[in-house]
């Protein structure tokens, strides 16, 4: 059943409509991703309403051809002028840069789209191969444990992303209490809604657009440099940096492997994989010291781990609704968006099976034209790292006003991407997550929803998800003590060491 | 306007004092931030006791978690040391340093993340001029306010104008930026929605071109 779902899946990919999108998503993607002070949350939130108008298939690819884009667009600017487009290429700048003034632009930059484009073809292959496993694990898990897993999701956030704990779960459930206005999901109560403007909630995609794109205008307002000063120059030879890749397949399957894993932790993302990623290539190197001046190791690992994040990050977003990242936070407000709810459904042969292979199979091609585009326009991606931000900030905010307004056209989402903008800035300022507020935005109906289905199963009760003998649930303790060991764990052995 | 400025400053000075009494620290706009999730909080809370029992249980319980938080942050330094430790202790698995085997710095510093770029998950730039943030701000809100008046399908452009006035950009530039500004809000007009030409609180309309 699932294998005839798959060839149907392929034969949707081939139609040159879904090939349109894809082509344009990269496009768009590694633009965005080049252009320092962007990234694939903030590109990925101002398509967002743009693709109203597409089938939800088409919208889908777009995002997440935008996703995957952008993590290669980030190198051009970290090996070009030491400035990561995206966060997850920082550590690509540390051997990027140095290659570059040694003449070697060329040769990083095709190592870079060559490793993305590896990388990326064996952890999306590998995620379909992994597919029918997961889809078993998805659809064995019920109601309450989904719902306790919405909460485990927030818990690791809170953990692995920046900021105390409390900052974190803080962020994390203000999220969820922004989503209370409007509808309730399963009663239709309306809650908060003097006003007629509130009726149908706060739109999340309006909240998306503020945290992302407002707010980090507001950043790059304050911010000085990062364009190119003078020429750029891409010296050196891409062939030599296609070779220096495919001589290193155990580098680019372990550092994919690496990102994928970190992926699929929620709020770790590509950042923290790329960390990871290159330390690993230091650590497992015979010549430790020549990382930071220039190795293509360390461009290589981290430019391979960073596209197998985008395979890893999706495993929580499609099976749970949990994002492993902010781009796929995004990519989850799509599918809302597009009323694809994320779950069991999007693993069912009668469901949205057919959608889940197609965006799959996109990805591996949007990686082939990584790897063609990389390769063929490596000499004029310098005019990228030439655009000031004092061009980008105006248009930015336009398009975010423009694109939010036109969804619903309600006044108060204008209200609502200025008011998250500006919280959004502070909440970066002073290290709030804004990935576990966004986790809270995206998240909070669906929990919301399988909490009440929870409590209804066991007639109001809470002991539903610690007590297994009395509701037969075996797993929800489980990950109730997760949660808890998560949070508090580590300052409960902190005070008992004291 | 210096009388004005100086009454303000000094305001500004004295809550910022009395803050300082209260919250053992000078305060910042992370307290404005916290005072303003534990207000929304609050009346959310209170609010929730007019629905059904199955609607009111998920905002009380995202309200009353808001509200403990708040407050436990905002008043962090009369917290005891394990308390203290969880609320105001930065705590990750995925720092860099874990990552890349340096020491640790533990001190549980909470300076803004513009100062810090200690931490893998965080990546950010620094504010050079904070003049920046402030001016973009503030004509964002001149854009919501012209929209709501005039439309957004001419407030684009006009905001646009501010912009490259404010970012000296060459004229040639700025004038080319703003036509472009317009021809995208009219692209949203023609194919997306007309409403976009309407001001929502006069409804007057100015001829469509």
């Amino acid at each position: 059943m699932s294998f005839a779902v798959f060839l149907g899946a392929v034969e949707a990919l081939l139609n040159p409509v879904t090939l349109g999108w894809i082509f344009v998503g990269i496009m768009i993607g590694i633009i965005v991703g080049a252009l320092p002070g962007l990234g694939p949350p903030l590109g990925m939130a101002i398509i967002l309403p743009l693709t109203l108008p597409l089938q939800p298939a088409d919208a889908i690819i777009l995002l997440i051809g935008v996703y995957s884009g952008s993590m290669y667009g980030g190198s051009i600017a970290a090996v070009l002028i030491n400035t990561p487009g995206v966060s997850s290429s920082a550590a690509t700048m540390f051997d990027g840069y140095p290659m570059s003034k040694q003449g070697k632009a060329a040769e990083a930059l095709s190592i870079s789209a060559t490793a993305s484009a590896i990388s990326g073809l064996f952890t999306i292959t590998a995620l379909i191969l992994f597919s029918p496993l997961l889809i078993t694990m998805v659809l064995a898990v019920g109601t309450p444990e989904r719902f306790l897993i919405a909460v485990l999701g927030l818990a690791m956030i809170t953990v692995v992303t920046r900021g105390s704990v409390a900052k974190g779960i803080l962020a994390g459930v203000t999220g969820l209490l922004v989503t209370t206005v409007g509808s309730a999901p399963m009663t239709l109560d309306r809650r908060y809604a003097d006003s007629l403007l509130l009726f149908d909630g706060i739109d999340f995609v309006a909240v998306l657009i503020g945290l992302f794109a407002i707010a980090e205008m507001m950043k790059l307002a304050g911010q000085e440099g990062g364009i190119a000063e003078g020429d750029v120059v891409i010296g050196g030879s891409v062939l030599e940096g296609v070779k220096t890749t495919v001589r290193h397949p155990v580098t680019i399957v372990k550092s994919g492997m690496i990102g994928m894993i970190v992926g699929a932790i929620p709020g770790a993302g590509a950042t923290v994989s790329n960390f990871v990623a290159y330390s690993e290539a230091v650590r497992s190197s015979d010549d430790p010291d020549s990382f930071g001046t220039g190795n293509e190791m360390g461009v290589l690992a981290s430019e391979a781990s960073n596209n197998g994040t985008v395979a890893g990050s999706l495993v929580p977003a499609l099976s749970f609704g949990i994002p492993g990242s902010s781009s796929t936070a995004v990519l989850i407000g799509g599918l809302l968006m597009h009323n694809l709810r994320p779950g069991p459904s999007m693993f069912q042969a009668d469901g949205n099976l057919l959608l889940t292979y197609t965006m799959l199979l996109a990805l591996l091609a949007g990686n082939v034209l990584i790897l063609a585009f990389g390769l063929t326009m490596v000499t004029k991606l310098g005019y990228l790292t030439k655009i000031d931000t004092d061009y980008i900030i105006p248009m930015v905010v336009v398009l975010s006003f423009l694109g939010t307004y036109a969804l619903r056209v309600n006044p108060i989402d204008i209200v609502t991407i200025i008011f998250f903008g500006v919280i959004g800035f502070y909440m970066v300022r002073y290290n709030y997550s804004v990935i576990a507020f966004v986790l809270g935005v995206v998240l909070g109906d669906i929990a919301e929803d399988n909490l009440y289905r929870s409590l209804q199963l066991s007639d109001g009760s809470w002991m539903i998800f610690i007590n297994p003998f009395e509701y037969g649930r075996w797993i929800s303790p489980f990950i109730v003590l997760a949660i808890v060991a998560l949070l508090f764990g580590p300052f409960i052995k902190r005070a008992i060491s004291r | 306007m210096d009388q004005i400025k100086g009454a303000a400053v000094s305001v500004q000075q004295s809550v910022a004092d009395v803050g300082e009494i209260v919250l053992r620290e000078r305060p910042t706009m992370e307290h404005v931030l916290l005072v303003l999730f534990l207000a929304a909080a609050t009346y959310m809370y209170l609010g929730a006791s007019e629905f059904a029992a199955a609607a009111a249980v998920f905002p009380r319980v995202t309200a009353g978690v808001t509200i403990v938080l708040s407050i436990l942050l905002l008043f962090r330094n009369y917290l005891p040391g394990p308390i203290r430790s969880f609320v105001a202790e930065p705590m990750q698995l995925g720092s860099k340093e874990a990552i890349m085997g340096e020491d640790e710095d533990d001190d549980g510093d909470d300076e803004p993340a513009e100062e810090s770029t200690q931490q893998a998950g965080a990546y950010t730039y620094d504010i050079d001029d904070p003049r920046g943030p402030a001016v973009t701000g503030f004509l964002c809100v001149l854009y919501m306010v012209l929209t709501f008046t005039i439309g957004m399908l001419y407030a684009t452009p006009i905001f646009v104008a501010l912009y490259a006035y404010w970012a000296k950009m060459e004229k040639f530039r700025a004038i080319s930026l703003t036509i472009l500004s317009f021809v995208i809000a009219y692209a949203f007009y023609s194919l997306i929605t007309s409403d976009i030409a309407i001001g929502f609180y006069t409804e007057w309309r100015l001829p469509v071109p």
